[in-house]
């Protein structure tokens, strides 16, 4: 199993997954997805709203703002000791008082603890006209995506199968496939076609080069052949802001590496094996 | 198999066409008495499955079943079956003619078939079909008005009279009787003329013009050859036999025509049919043209229950329509009719009658908020006193 | 040659000798204004008759007006109305482009387009799209659907929520929406840009795959995006405004908005006036469930009473409170007090509900392709494409083939490329963008040029055989939700006059056993199940009947005993079952004066 990254950044990573299955690839992007946790505002207590949007509408602004989260430092609801009551190890408090005319962005959302800012701070809340004003005191507590989507860590994470690119002898360079690939893979050399180099992976997997070359009259069977490396994915990975994407692959890994080691667990209690 | 099987089979309460049908599948296979008296065995056990069992509600199903197709009935009006030129109702109108039992449907046609001597001949088969088509004076010859003299004079034409197998005394003869019998005008004179095959009518008042006209306009369209409702015929040729075809219905005087055989000649007129050739026959043309009104729209009804709604309207010797002038209305119990339609009238009426109502039947029961007497309702309790032993 | 005869508004008024002409000159006289440009003016071939309409209320469009195939309005005209130096009704009243109604079109020879102008053409279309009204111009792509999809998509329009009016927080409808983020459509048409239909958006631009997937979106089900919906896709809210009057009665007497206190016949009990302020009103932002009191408010009793014996005369005020209708919650958004008519005390509350796209909501694009979301499926599980996108939505393939909208196939094209080039597409009937451009586009911008992307499965990471149609397209959220909808009742209120279970949702009704269902059960031979569900769970009723002369009888209470009172008779008296409707019906027929006598038997 190997990883090998084109671009790892705060927010973006590329990378190619070496030598796994199907289900591996798609394991990870799930947990990546759904499983890594993030903080977000959850209760919102108002004071004074005297805006043109309605208190739960604010409040479900409020809640999609990504939250820069530091996991070491917060725990999930579930886990902490205070019991559901709310203290500085599962809680992030935030206040927000602002009065018009002007446009509330996620910087005018004052965190009590200042590594639990808002990811980014140009986010539109609301635009406050004249004599509106909004009083109101935040929560952030950690959740997963699976709950709702504001606790994704993600904004996109998916994956492609390697293309690979069989070009066979019976090609006779007529260069209809050329033009039909909308990626501009494809080029003629020596008479006959060939992939460009840097630009096999961008492939789409379309297949378009197929069917031209077939009704180019080749015969019943192209003579390019689009095909998929069994073990090879290549990852895009976006993060919101709230927890560097390194972090999130990290994080997701570990959330795998858990869940099997909890159902190998549970196995043997069933069958009264000793560990393997 | 001999005729002490086919005795057997005969002694077995199964209908006839069944024995039929067994006897001729049996007729070549040699059986042992015991395959025999299997065969027997199940062919009977079978029948008695398939029979419906007492306290069915065979009116709902059969009602339903016809109604729940008619609601997929287009309201195409189609071409009559290769007849490009006569329009017949067909569809969901057709069908609730039938059931309404309506004397006089609203495209009344016959199919008139004929003798073998006449049925491949074209001539011969024109022939009848000119005898029974309803032919006006106005196609036999010219019909002119004369103002001067104040009369109608018609030159008849010797060749069309020849050509139709009808002679000039006959029309002489028929033209003046039908204007006063069917079109009740007798306000005229007429002299006939044979030689000259011409007619002169002289309407009684000399002086008006309006008398005139209209008198012409009757001696244009009396008709003087054919039936008179049979407004049009056409021929054609079907399986190598020509066939008549016609717009309008008369099967008394159809039948009295030389040439049609009376066995195979067909009306679509239902009350006709009845009063010609029987209630029995009524009944079966109900369910053929209710059969063929629904397959034609490509709509399958098992013809039970066909043969239900049939055998009910006309139950009592004459053709009775479903509604409240039929059968609906004829119902004994009050409730009944008057949960139907017209309520109060019902009600009043019998309450001056002073009527009971047996509560027999579904819709009173159903009023009342008692078990009705169909299907589970058809069970009853009874007390068996402790100390009686039975 | 028979003379014509001439029409006016359905009123013969004469003769002419020549129709033709007549008709000639009144258009010419129109054109030139000598007539009203009101009036409109045919010729009758099959029956020889002139018709002129004057009145209002007929559907006319404009025409351009040609004469010996040349076009009445110039390029000079077109540039002048383009700078702003005429108007529109200037140029007809030239003469140029006359209004024509029904009848008078009859008559016309048009021409589509100025390419095919002949001399024998007399008028020309002022632009094909505008055989159009304005509900079917909303749709994109019209021309490429089959018919009736366009008239079902031009009517849904008109129930698509969205953001109805700019003044929404001051007016109290009864019942209003707003949907929270409405968009403007990418696929737009030119006549939906000149009505302004852009300011007040009706739908927002989903990203949709078709997909036969799971069996979830079969029978024009949708599957859609939990991720979307968490993220604030198809929100909307719903408000409801109640309204009490203090109404005076003849007499005097008053309404009166107030608290009202135990005493006060009718009370709903102390919770519910819970949230009441002291002046008997409810106070904003106040959450609210069913049953609630939103105002509380008492009238005075419906009739006078004598005096009973006591001296005090206690007048028992009725409970007149406005409460939140059953099965409808939410929260108390804003309170008006003002004077209504007769300057009485005017108190409008209005609450909204926050209505997030749950199961049963009903959804549709443009092109009458509607569908009820048949399942809400988070979003690792649904199919995504190599760059991780997901779609909002998923509808069935099999919604397509026999309902021929390929316009929505081509939105979903034009706002594929719209949303990745940044702008909008012009969708107008006739006029808008070629496929050939729209596929081109894609192309260059690295996708398939069908429209087809690869995806792979959520669930299982494999990539699907088949490459899958993606697009974006605008879909609307129609006021049919299913929370307006759901409906259940096992026993609750009857009507006063039959005692049979109530009818419609809002008074928790039953559904109604109608007679076709009677006869299902007849012909099922389920007598005992019609029994029970048309008395038992109906209505049904035990009453002595006399069994001497059949008349119902009654109960003494005070003494305790049963007497008939046509008879006279005390014994002899048996309970019966029966519906209380059946008996209802003897008791009308009684007061028609006839006698209706019941014969008893025993039931064993």
């Amino acid at each position: 199993m190997e990883i090998a990254f084109s671009r790892l950044d705060e927010r973006v990573a590329k990378f190619t997954l070496i030598g796994v299955s199907t289900s591996f690839a798609n394991m990870l992007r799930r947990a990546m997805i759904s499983e890594v946790p993030t903080l977000a505002i959850e209760d919102v207590r108002i004071y004074d709203n005297t805006s043109v949007l309605f208190d739960e509408m604010l409040a479900h602004r409020l809640g999609l703002i990504p939250l820069r989260t530091d996991l070491k430092r917060y725990k999930p609801r579930s886990e902490c000791t205070c019991e559901d009551a709310g203290c500085p190890v599962c809680t992030a408090t935030y206040t927000l008082s602002v009065e018009g005319p002007k446009t509330v962005r996620s910087s005018d959302l004052i965190p009590q603890d200042p590594d639990a800012a808002p990811a980014e701070e140009g986010i539109p809340i609301i635009e406050l006209a004249r004599d509106q004003k909004v009083v109101l005191e935040a929560q952030a507590i950690v959740g997963t995506g699976k709950e709702h989507a504001k606790w994704q860590a993600t904004t996109a994470c998916g994956y492609k199968n390697y293309p690979v690119i069989a070009i066979d002898e019976r090609c006779d360079g007529c260069g209809m496939c050329i033009d039909e690939c909308p990626r501009n893979v494809l080029e003629t050399a020596q008479g006959k076609v060939r992939v460009i180099e840097e630009r096999q992976e961008l492939c789409s997997l379309c297949r378009l080069c197929e069917r031209a070359c077939l009704a180019g009259g080749i015969g019943t069977e192209p003579a390019i052949h689009i095909g998929t490396d069994a073990e090879r994915f290549i990852f895009v990975v976006e993060g919101d802001g709230s927890i560097p994407v390194r972090e999130i692959i990290e994080r997701a890994l570990q959330y795998i590496q858990k869940s099997s080691d909890d159902l190998v667990d549970v196995m043997n209690e069933i069958t009264g094996e000793g560990t393997e | 198999m001999n005729s002490d099987m086919e005795q057997r089979i005969d002694s077995l309460d199964l209908p006839y066409r069944t024995r039929e049908d067994l006897k001729v599948s049996l007729a070549d296979q040699d059986v042992t008495e015991e395959q025999f008296e299997q065969i027997l065995e199940m062919v009977f056990s079978e029948y008695q499955k398939s029979r419906i069992e007492p306290c069915e509600a065979v009116g709902v199903v059969a009602a339903q079943s016809i109604g729940e197709p008619g609601t997929q009935m287009t309201m195409r009006t189609f071409h009559y079956a290769g007849v490009a030129e006569i329009n017949v109702t067909l569809g969901l109108p057709r069908l609730i003619e039938i059931m309404d039992a309506r004397r006089e449907p609203s495209t009344p046609t016959m199919a008139v078939h004929l003798l073998d001597d006449w049925a491949f001949n074209r001539d011969r088969a024109r022939e009848v079909s000119w005898q029974i088509e309803a032919a006006p004076l106005h196609e036999f010859g010219d019909i002119t008005i004369d103002m001067e003299n104040m009369q109608v004079l018609v030159m008849l034409n010797k060749a069309v009279c020849d050509r139709r197998k009808i002679s000039i005394d006959e029309i002489l003869e028929a033209g003046p009787r039908k204007m006063r019998e069917k079109r009740h005008f007798r306000d005229f004179d007429v002299e006939g003329d044979p030689k000259r095959a011409a007619l002169t009518f002289t309407p009684k008042n000399r002086e008006s013009y309006q008398n005139l006209f209209q008198l012409a306009e009757h001696v244009r369209h009396v008709i003087v050859q054919g039936i008179d409702d049979i407004e049009r015929v056409v021929v054609r040729k079907e399986g190598g036999e020509y066939i008549l075809y016609t717009e309008g219905s008369n099967l008394k005087d159809v039948f009295e025509v030389e040439g049609v055989d009376t066995s195979r000649t067909r009306s679509n007129n239902i009350s006709e049919i009845a009063d010609v050739l029987g209630i029995e026959a009524g009944r079966n043309a109900i369910i053929q043209e209710a059969l063929s009104t629904l397959n034609e729209q490509g709509i399958g009804v098992d013809v039970r229950h066909i043969m239900l709604v049939a055998d009910m309207m006309c139950m009592e010797g004459e053709v009775k329509q479903i509604g409240r002038h039929g059968i609906a209305g004829e119902k004994e119990s009050v409730l009944s009719r008057a949960a139907f339609e017209v309520t109060v009238n019902h009600l009043l009426d019998a309450a001056i009658a002073n009527e009971v109502d047996e509560l027999n039947g579904v819709t009173e029961n159903v009023i009342v908020g008692q078990p009705i007497q169909l299907g589970t309702g058809d069970v009853k309790l009874i007390a068996k006193p402790i100390n009686l032993k039975i | 040659m028979r003379q014509s005869r001439v029409f006016v508004d359905g009123a013969l008024i004469g003769l002419v000798d020549d129709p033709r002409e007549l008709v000639e000159r009144m258009r010419e006289m129109r054109r030139r204004g000598e007539i009203s440009s009101e009036v409109n003016v045919s010729y009758k071939e099959f029956n020889n008759d002139v018709i002129i309409h004057t009145d209002r209320g007929r559907a006319r469009r404009p025409l351009i007006v040609v004469r010996d195939g040349v076009p009445q309005v110039t390029d000079d005209d077109i540039e002048r109305l383009r700078n702003g130096e005429t108007i529109f009704e200037d140029v007809v009243r030239k003469g140029a482009i006359e209004f024509v109604d029904a009848e008078e079109e009859e008559d016309l020879f048009i021409a589509i387009n100025e390419a095919d102008l002949t001399p024998e053409h007399t008028h020309l279309e002022i632009d094909p799209s505008l055989i159009l009204g304005i509900g079917a111009a909303h749709v994109p792509f019209p021309e490429h659907n089959a018919s009736p999809r366009v008239t079902m998509g031009a009517g849904m329009v008109k129930q698509a929520l969205g953001f109805g009016a700019s003044n929404m927080k001051l007016r109290p409808d009864t019942r209003g929406h707003m949907l929270h983020y409405g968009q403007k459509p990418l696929t737009f048409t030119q006549t939906s840009d000149v009505i302004g239909s852009d300011d007040r958006p009706a739908g927002q631009n989903f990203v949709v795959a078709i997909i036969s997937y799971e069996g979830f979106n079969i029978e024009d089900a949708l599957i859609i995006n939990k991720a979307s919906i968490d993220r604030g896709l198809g929100r909307s809210h719903f408000f409801r405004t109640y309204d009490g009057e203090e109404r005076r009665y003849p007499g005097g007497q008053v309404d009166r908005i107030e608290i009202p206190d135990e005493e006060v016949s009718g009370a709903h009990g102390a919770e519910f006036y819970a949230n009441l302020d002291i002046d008997g009103v409810i106070n904003p932002e106040t959450v609210v469930r069913e049953k609630d009191v939103l105002i509380g408010k008492t009238s005075p009793p419906r009739f006078l009473e004598e005096p009973t014996s006591e001296l005090i005369a206690v007048e028992k005020r009725r409970d007149t409170s406005v409460t939140m209708r059953s099965n409808e919650h939410g929260i108390v958004d804003t309170v008006i007090i003002t004077e209504g008519e007769n300057s009485s005390r005017l108190v409008k509350v209005r609450t909204r509900d926050l209505r997030v796209p749950e199961i049963g909501d009903k959804f549709a694009s443009r092109h009458g392709q509607k569908g009820v979301i048949g399942l809400i499926q988070p979003s690792a599980d649904m199919p995504f494409t190599e760059s991780g996108m997901t779609p909002d939505l998923i509808i069935n393939p099999h919604a397509v083939p026999s309902r021929m909208t390929i316009g929505h196939m081509l939105e979903m094209l034009g706002g594929k490329v719209g949303s990745l080039e940044g702008h909008r597409i012009d969708a107008t009937a006739f006029r808008g963008e070629r496929e050939t451009a729209l596929r081109s586009s894609l192309k260059e911008l690295g996708f398939s040029h069908n429209g087809r992307e690869v995806m792979y499965d959520g669930i299982t990471g494999r990539q699907f055989a088949a490459d899958i149609y993606i697009g974006v397209i605008y879909y609307q959220k129609l006021y049919h939700m299913v929370s307006s909808k759901m409906h259940a009742r096992s026993r609750g209120p009857v009507q006063v006059l039959t005692r049979q279970p109530t009818e419609g949702r809002a008074r928790e009704g039953g559904l109604r056993f109608g007679e076709m269902e009677r006869d299902v059960m007849i012909g099922h031979g389920a007598a005992m199940a019609l029994k029970e569900r048309l008395l038992d769970e109906s209505d049904k009723v035990t009453q002595w009947v006399c069994a001497k002369c059949g008349m119902v009888a009654m109960v003494d209470r005070k003494r305790k005993v049963t007497r008939c009172l046509a008879c006279g008779s005390e014994t002899d008296i048996y309970p019966v079952e029966m519906s209380y409707a059946f008996k209802l019906l003897l008791d009308e027929m009684k007061s028609m004066g006839i006698a209706p006598r019941l014969r008893l038997d025993d039931m064993v």
